[in-house]
């Protein structure tokens, strides 16, 4: 195995092209004049729906509302004073057990105007399957947290992964989808059928 | 097989020909709306271009640090030289851990490798989650397209095939009923997995993370669910820092399927609490493609699939006609490029219109490329002896003034004169689906000194 390593190290080495400078990516970059509705549009654009509201109070009482949230027999909520549990997801030795799970109410770090992706990491939920596993995503976070392009959401992320124990993340856009028959959208793939994005407070 | 012979068979059928080039023309489309909405886009591919040259100056540096601090995070490296260490590593890892059922998101990658049939020989199930990798595994062929697997298959075909395999109602064709009932079953098989295999989009040097980019989110249950994850990334994945995701997940999406980013970019740095996770670094003749300049750039190719939904040969002659894992444009340049011998005809199935460089998200210059390795089959001599003489013929007479005036005249009278069945005969393959202009009637040199002659001049 070793020797493959050596090998393969050798070879690229001997191959190497001549130098070349890293480009900068101090660049101007389109920002918006309000990345806020513009993230909104984008999350419309992928699939999505977002509300605003003012506080968690008038999150979890929007979310009441909702009859296929408050009909729904199996939900779960990682997000204070947002939503209600019927399972926790401490208690559960497997995430398969999640498989039936109809709605979860997760922490999003921050939104990305450019393309309505939502920043969303593992480190407060025992099994990372639940954000994919669910039928239906609910995502909250603050109306504030709002950058205009990816290249700002990696100089936020900047430390993200320099610790010792990198968290997972990932940029959600929209639902599960495809469109591997004929072409044709079709939402909630493998994973979840809907999300909603939740902004709380002012922008 | 010749691409030109397996595209006969395509063409053969003129409706799916025609419905095959919208169907991907239409991507192209939703592409080109996508590029023209970020001012940027082209500080964007020459930016991701640079990352990527600058990334092969220094890939050994780049892999080693990879490797360094994929293993600080709790994740093991393996490497592979070719598709058979590849394999077998994978086999050892999974008979470790007595597993016999694999799920896998797309990797084009362990396509290459033949994993699938490798690993089913030794009794391992191995499912494939994207549910366009799905249709074509049930229906035993390859992906026909680097990213949309299924493109050439149309929904009554999967209709007919999920009624077989899965059950589905007889005659069922819409595209919501037929996704739905793939759900179930693919739920079923994620749940039921003992080990989830993955592809790898990038891998981020400065981190030892990996980032798989999926709209389903199939990697993510995949790996969120089994108690092991094993990526398999070719060595040019690699990229040097975290930031220069902002490049590639901006021109990525947009390029491939003319979406801002895709549904899940996922950031995974080592297992989970409780699982283990294994990056296979596979080289497979990658390394040897960097030792010719002009080949070198191919590399820089992050699968998006945008040169083969612009090309026109490909949109008429279909992904399987190309005879290889990854067809179209990059795959005309990275096959011949490793197995001359057996892709001869790839670079020659191009009208160098040059499309493809113009939409390539990290600046291949494709249609150079494919002109060089022209060139390279003419130097090893794998042209078929037709081709080979007939372009010496051309040569010698090229070379000559006065033979090429003689030839010149005589085929001005002569295309003239002679009945068709001498000059449409199976020696003129050219003629076969074209008609041979008709003759001029003075030389370009008589032309061109006629106009030059001054009134009065005799
Ligand atoms: S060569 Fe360029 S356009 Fe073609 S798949 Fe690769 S990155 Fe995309």
């Amino acid at each position: 195995m070793s020797d493959s390593r050596q090998q393969i190290l050798e070879t690229v080495r001997a191959n190497r092209s001549t130098p070349s400078e890293m480009p900068s990516l101090d660049q101007s970059w389109t920002c918006y004049d309000d990345p806020l509705s513009q993230f909104r549009t984008m999350v419309k654009a992928v699939g999505g729906q977002t509300e605003v509201l003012c506080d968690a109070v008038a999150a979890s009482e929007w979310l009441a509302s909702q009859q296929a949230y408050s009909e729904s027999r199996q939900r779960v909520s990682l997000v204070e004073e947002v939503g209600t549990s019927d399972l926790s997801l401490d208690d559960l030795a497997r995430p398969h057990d999640l498989a039936s799970l109809e709605w979860a109410v997760l922490p999003g770090e921050f939104g990305v105007a450019e393309n309505g992706a939502i920043w969303i990491t593992d480190r407060s939920a025992r099994h990372r399957a639940v954000y994919f596993l669910c039928e239906n995503l609910v995502l909250v976070l603050p109306a504030s947290e709002v950058v205009h392009h990816l290249h700002e959401a990696y100089e936020r992320l900047g430390k993200f992964a320099a610790s010792e124990e990198a968290p997972f993340g990932a940029f959600v856009s929209g639902p599960s989808k495809t469109a591997d028959i004929e072409q044709s959208l079709v939402i909630g793939a493998q994973g979840p059928r809907s999300l909603v994005v939740l902004l709380i407070g002012q922008p | 097989m010749s691409h030109a012979a397996a595209a006969a068979e395509f063409i053969a059928d003129e409706e799916r020909t025609r419905w095959h080039d919208q169907a991907v023309w239409y991507v192209r489309q939703k592409r080109d709306r996508a590029a023209k909405s970020l001012p940027e886009w082209e500080t964007l591919r020459e930016t991701a271009s640079q990352i990527k040259q600058h990334t092969l100056s220094k890939l050994d540096e780049y892999l080693e640090e990879f490797e360094r601090n994929a293993t600080r995070q709790g994740a093991e490296v393996h490497w592979a030289r070719d598709a058979d260490e590849h394999n077998a590593i994978v086999l050892k890892l999974l008979e470790q851990k007595g597993t016999k059922r694999v799920v896998k998101s797309k990797s084009m990658l362990t396509e290459e490798c033949g994993l699938n049939p490798f690993l089913e020989k030794a009794g391992i199930e191995v499912i494939d989650t994207d549910l366009g990798e799905r249709i074509v595994q049930l229906r035993n062929e390859h992906p026909s397209h680097i990213v949309l697997p299924a493109i050439h298959v149309k929904k009554q075909e999967v209709g007919e095939l999920f009624h077989e395999k899965l059950g589905t109602k007889r005659g069922a064709t819409e595209a919501d009923y037929l996704t739905e009932a793939a759900r179930h079953h693919l739920r079923e098989k994620l749940l039921a997995a003992g080990a989830g295999l993955t592809g790898v989009n990038f891998a981020i040097a400065e981190t030892g993370g990996i980032v798989v980019c999926t709209n389903e989110g199939n990697a993510d249950l995949g790996t969120a669910l089994p108690p092991v994850h094993i990526a398999s990334m070719g060595i040019e994945k690699v990229i040097p820092r975290l930031e220069h995701l902002g490049v590639f997940l901006r021109l990525l999406a947009r390029s491939a399927t003319g979406q801002p980013i895709t549904s899940y970019s996922s950031h995974f740095h080592g297992p989970r609490e409780g699982q283990e996770m294994h990056v296979i670094l596979v080289d497979n003749g990658r390394s040897q493609q960097m030792t010719e300049d002009d080949l070198r750039q191919s590399l820089n190719c992050i699968r998006c699939g945008a040169c083969l939904n612009t090309c026109p040969v490909y949109r008429r002659s279909g992904g399987h006609s190309y005879h290889a894992t990854v067809p179209g444009p990059i795959g005309s340049v990275i096959n011949p490029a490793r197995d001359p011998a057996r892709h001869k005809s790839l670079p020659f199935a191009c009208s160098l219109c040059g499309s493809c460089s113009d939409v390539c998200p990290v600046k291949i210059p494709l249609h150079h490329q494919l002109l060089s390795l022209r060139g390279k089959i003419v130097d090893r001599k794998l042209l078929p002896a037709s081709k080979r003489w007939s372009m010496k013929l051309a040569a010698m007479v090229l070379k000559r003034s006065w033979l090429y005036r003689i030839l010149g005249f005589g085929a001005r009278c002569s295309l003239r004169w002679l009945p068709r069945f001498l000059l449409y005969n199976p020696l003129n393959g050219w003629g076969r689906q074209r008609d041979l202009p008709e003759p001029a009637t003075k030389s370009f040199r008589q032309a061109f000194r006629d106009r030059n002659r001054k009134p009065g001049d005799k």
